[in-house]
């Protein structure tokens, strides 16, 4: 009956040309997957929160009413028609600074993740997938990384590498491919069992064509949650860093950087700490509501 | 008054897909003390009846019409609390695995016990005694020890009797069994078998034996039901029914499964065609009408009534007095071919006393104090294997045949003894062995959801090889991936879809022309239609079989199912704990002299006939560990022929029976050669 149907369709359709024709199906398939995403509410709320801080960071030299830098106004003026938001210390606008310092979180944070996860993913693959020796080195190496706390390292790498936005994709890259290492060698323990390795070990697949286009893409589902879990664990750390002095160097707009400059107004300008704080802790929400809509949408399966 | 009746009964589960109506109309009535078997093939609805009579339907699941009467009183109407004091009590249920229906932190005796305290009131020293009473009845070796143990202690077979052991303490009316045995080697599916039949004749209780074998029902019902999608298609008492039966549906699964009495001789199964429909895409008509032979117009127009075709005996059918018993014409029979004869080139493979032995899992501390353990999975095999021909392995899990297979594949490494393949050396890992070999040799596995990539299309999963291993050019893949896929009788739609939108038998088709794709000259196959349906599994054995005929290539095929073997092979190697106990032809091998163990083997099969069969044997106890085999014969454990010491202490002679058949046993040929025929020639 179906073969008929499609036969029909095959005779009735002019001719597609294949590229074309495979362009058309990944948008239907690209769309078949945000309808299911909009299914769950959480999932889209958080996407929501996400894109909406894409969008500040993108238009942020459209939508900022000053410059980041700009003395701007009155110290530590209390939100008003001119400072919707208030402003700092320095008298600069805490709007504007929150608006242009969402593109060093959204740059360097995601980075970060990425970077991480080519690095941990690549060293869980090859313990998992050769075991031995090999398995044991690894994730020897990762167990001694982990069992340092994880801002004592981040604090320890700064301080020798001194504050940059690479050194902080360094010292992040160091710090969570370990665990990023364990998720992938306990994925691919599992399918490295599962006979469609073992038919393409026997038409002589090399390991790395194994690993990478057999086992990988079968573990991406729950490597995607983590992710987006990770770069909300990311943010807040690029925020602590700010924080603790060893962020981006000032006058670069930075939220952590922001709190820290407002310690010491808290009593009296308590909005100083209050905004910035605000827009973290709405990033890392947004990404972990994301996260786990992701994974109760993968669970339904 | 019945004790069970169903009546009107439909069954719906609320998916995300919609709501699905498993069970549809379905009306049955148990008696007293009778055994009721409901056959059909997964997805037919049985287990959801079981649920339902259990009113244990989960939470997405709802019986939407129809009563369910329990000694008279409706059980739908009954209140949660009524009916806990009703399971256990009146209703029990025997589950199909074992080992999760026990509780893993209780002991055998406190779980069983807690029956009688909670049912019956008894006191702690009353209900001791009355459990040991019931482990006895149910054959359990050392029952006082039994006690003591916790389920992880048991064998499957052990774990089952428990379970049966259970559900009978407190005498109940009914016993609803869900597969019972469905996870048990066959020696052990025939003891467990066994008891609930002897149970059933000594005891008042009444048995729901739902089960997808035919040959199991056979063997322990009075009435049988069966089943398909949603719908019971026939009923009958089970000699009208194996004998005569009506229903296009149960004449078709009656012809697609392979008997042991049947030799190859170039039959084709009679396969039915398609699948079982989704729940959520019925046929209009008739629901057996897009698989069925001899369908019309009318089928596809109406819904047929079950109506009664002869006393107590009901069928679903628009046509069956047309029918009558003429069989449905179904794919031609192609002529017979004789038994491949032996190249004369000399064998393809060559296996000479091959050892494959792995080290058990063992903890770092213990592995650090040099305490090493070896599993003897595969200990000391030889067997030849031709161009063009096939040799089966069979035994029970464990026997290490799996073993044997990935060794020959390569993707374990043998410890000791030789490969030859052609003549090259292939005692080593498939990374190592020579290129030339890599398309000659390919295999087809058990496990449907596994053997293909999840998130490799069709297209892909087969274009990679051909283009491997058999050098195809990139612009003639399409073409090629085509070919292959109408090779395996799968149309051409089929190359872009995702393994998660095939079918189980699809999947393993794909599968089998993955294999093909670089023209292998040995195909291992190891358990492919183990995880099937029957009516799934014959189209693949045809398939199998057609294969080979066409192309010529040499099978080693690995099975648990003996009556596959039968229809399937040219020679037969029996194993059990890594050796091989008896090789031959296949019709040597079906007929005495043979092996205590095949012997025993074949007696175990269920065939779908209720008629009694001759010379039973039984094997008690279970498989011995490999880690440490019994010296001697390792069948010495459980031989129900077993001579005496010599069979302790000395390994067993091969004696040969003719030039292509050869025992390992201490037994004289003329001895076993005296013992009966099990299997009558077809």
């Amino acid at each position: 009956m179906a073969r008929v149907l499609d036969q029909d369709r095959v005779v009735l359709e002019p001719p597609v040309p294949p590229v074309a024709a495979a362009r058309g199906q990944t948008a239907r398939r690209l769309g078949r997957s945000l309808a299911r995403l909009f299914e769950s509410p959480v999932a889209t709320l958080g996407l929501a929160i996400i894109l909406f801080w894409v969008a500040v960071a993108v238009l942020a030299p459209l939508i900022a009413p000053y410059s980041p830098t700009a003395l701007a106004g009155r110290v530590a003026q209390p939100p008003s028609a001119q400072h919707w938001l208030g402003t700092d210390e320095l008298g600069r606008d805490i709007l504007s600074r929150i608006i242009w310092g969402s593109q060093t979180i959204l740059l360097l944070a995601p980075t970060a993740v990425a970077v991480s996860l080519l690095v941990g993913g690549l060293m869980g693959l090859v313990a998992g997938y050769r075991g031995g020796m090999i398995d044991e080195l690894i994730m020897r190496t990762a167990d001694i990384i982990l069992a340092f706390p994880v801002l004592l390292l981040y604090m320890i790498i700064i301080a020798a590498v001194g504050p940059s936005p690479l050194n902080i994709v360094f010292a992040v890259t160091f710090a969570s491919s370990p665990a990023i290492a364990r998720i992938v060698r306990s994925l691919v323990l599992d399918l490295r069992s599962r006979e469609f390795v073992a038919a393409a070990r026997l038409r002589g697949e090399s390991a790395w064509y194994i690993m990478l286009v057999e086992i990988l893409p079968n573990a991406k589902g729950p490597l995607i949650v983590d992710a987006c879990i990770r770069v909300g664990y990311v943010a807040f750390t690029i925020g602590t860093l700010g924080f603790l002095g060893l962020g981006l160097r000032p006058p670069t707009p930075d939220w952590g950087g922001m709190v820290n400059a407002a310690r010491n107004w808290i009593i009296i300008a308590p909005w100083m700490a209050a905004f910035p704080c605000i827009a973290i802790s709405s990033l890392v929400v947004g990404l972990n509501l994301f996260a786990d809509g992701l994974r109760e949408i993968s669970l339904k399966d | 008054m019945p004790l069970l009746e169903l009546q009107h009964l439909s069954v719906t589960y609320a998916t995300r897909a919609g709501d699905v109506r498993a069970v549809r109309d379905l009306s049955l009535t148990v008696e007293r003390g009778q055994a009721y078997g409901l056959v059909g093939e997964s997805g037919s609805g049985k287990t959801s009846v079981a649920m339902a009579v259990m009113r244990y339907l989960g939470r997405n699941g709802r019986v939407d019409h129809g009563r369910i009467l329990f000694r008279g009183e409706d059980l739908l109407a009954k209140s949660e609390e009524a009916l806990r004091a009703l399971r256990g009590s009146r209703i029990a249920m025997v589950y199909q695995d074992p080992l999760s229906a026990l509780n893993p932190c209780l002991t055998v005796g406190e779980q069983l016990a807690e029956v009688l305290l909670v049912h019956r009131a008894m006191g702690r020293q009353d209900a001791w005694t009355a459990c040991l009473a019931m482990l006895e009845r149910v054959h359990m070796a050392d029952p006082p020890a039994t006690m003591g143990r916790y389920p992880h202690q048991l064998s499957g077979g052990q774990q089952q009797r428990v379970l049966i052991a259970m559900a009978l303490l407190a005498h109940p009316d009914l016993l609803v069994m869900d597969e019972p045995t469905t996870g048990l080697d066959v020696t052990i599916e025939a003891t467990v078998l066994d008891l609930v039949a002897e149970l059933r004749r000594e005891l008042e209780t009444a048995i729901l034996y739902i089960s997808h074998n035919l040959g199991v029902v056979a063997g322990i019902c009075d009435r049988v039901g069966v089943m398909y999608a949603g719908e019971l298609v026939e009923e009958a008492d089970v000699g009208a029914l194996f004998l005569n039966p009506r229903h296009p549906y149960t004449r078709s699964l009656l012809h697609c499964v392979p008997r042991l009495d049947a030799s190859r001789a170039g039959r084709r199964l009679a396969a039915i065609p398609g699948q079982v429909p989704q729940p959520t895409a019925l046929p209009p008509g008739c629901v057996f009408e897009p698989r069925c032979g001899f369908a019309r117009d009318q089928c596809v127009a109406s819904r047929p009534a079950l109506e009664p075709a002869a006393r107590g005996h009901l069928v679903r059918c628009l046509r069956w007095r047309e029918i009558g018993t003429a069989t449905a014409p179904a794919e031609p029979v192609t002529a017979a071919t004789a038994p491949t004869p032996r190249a004369e080139a000399g064998p393809l493979l060559r296996v000479g006393d091959l050892k494959s032995y792995y080290e058990q899992a063992a903890g770092t501390l213990a592995r650090l104090l040099g305490r090493r353990r070896a599993v003897r999975a595969v200990d000391g095999v030889a067997l030849e294997v031709a161009a063009g021909e096939t040799l089966s392995v069979v035994g029970e899990s464990g026997c290490g045949k799996s073993t044997l297979a990935r060794c020959i594949a390569g993707l374990v490494r043998p410890t000791g003894g030789r490969l030859i393949f052609r003549d090259l050396d292939i005692a080593k890992l498939v990374e190592a062995r020579d290129p030339s070999v890599l398309r000659d040799i390919q295999m087809v596995f058990q496990n449907p959801d596994s053997t293909l990539n999840p998130a490799h299309r069709v297209a892909r999963a087969l274009g990679r090889p051909l283009r491997r291993l058999a050098g195809v050019p990139r612009r003639r893949v399409r073409a090629e991936v085509r070919r292959l896929l109408r090779e395996v009788q799968l149309d051409d739609s089929f190359a872009d879809r995702l393994p998660r939108q095939l079918s189980g038998g699809q999947k393993q088709r794909v599968a089998i022309a993955r294999a093909l794709a670089g023209s292998s000259r040995l195909l291992i196959c190891d358990e492919p239609v183990s995880a099937l349906d029957v009516s799934v599994q014959a189209a693949i054995l045809n398939l199998l079989a057609d294969i080979q005929r066409a192309r010529g290539t040499a099978m080693l095929f690995i099975s648990h199912d003996l009556s596959v073997v039968r229809h399937l092979s040219d020679y037969v190697a029996v194993m059990y704990l890594g050796q091989v106990c008896e090789i031959g032809r296949t019709d040597e091998v079906f007929a005495p002299p043979c092996h205590p163990y095949t012997e025993a083997l074949l007696s175990a099969v269920p065939e779908p006939d209720p008629r009694p069969r001759p010379g039973r044997i039984r094997l008690h106890g279970s498989v011995p560990s490999a880690l440490d085999p019994p010296a001697g014969c390792p069948f010495h454990t459980r031989c129900p022929r077993k001579l005496g010491i010599i069979c302790e202490t000395t390994p067993p002679p091969v004696q040969a029976a003719s030039p292509t058949h050869r025992i390992a046993c201490h037994i004289p040929l003329a001895d076993l050669r005296a013992a009966p025929a099990i299997v009558t020639p077809g």
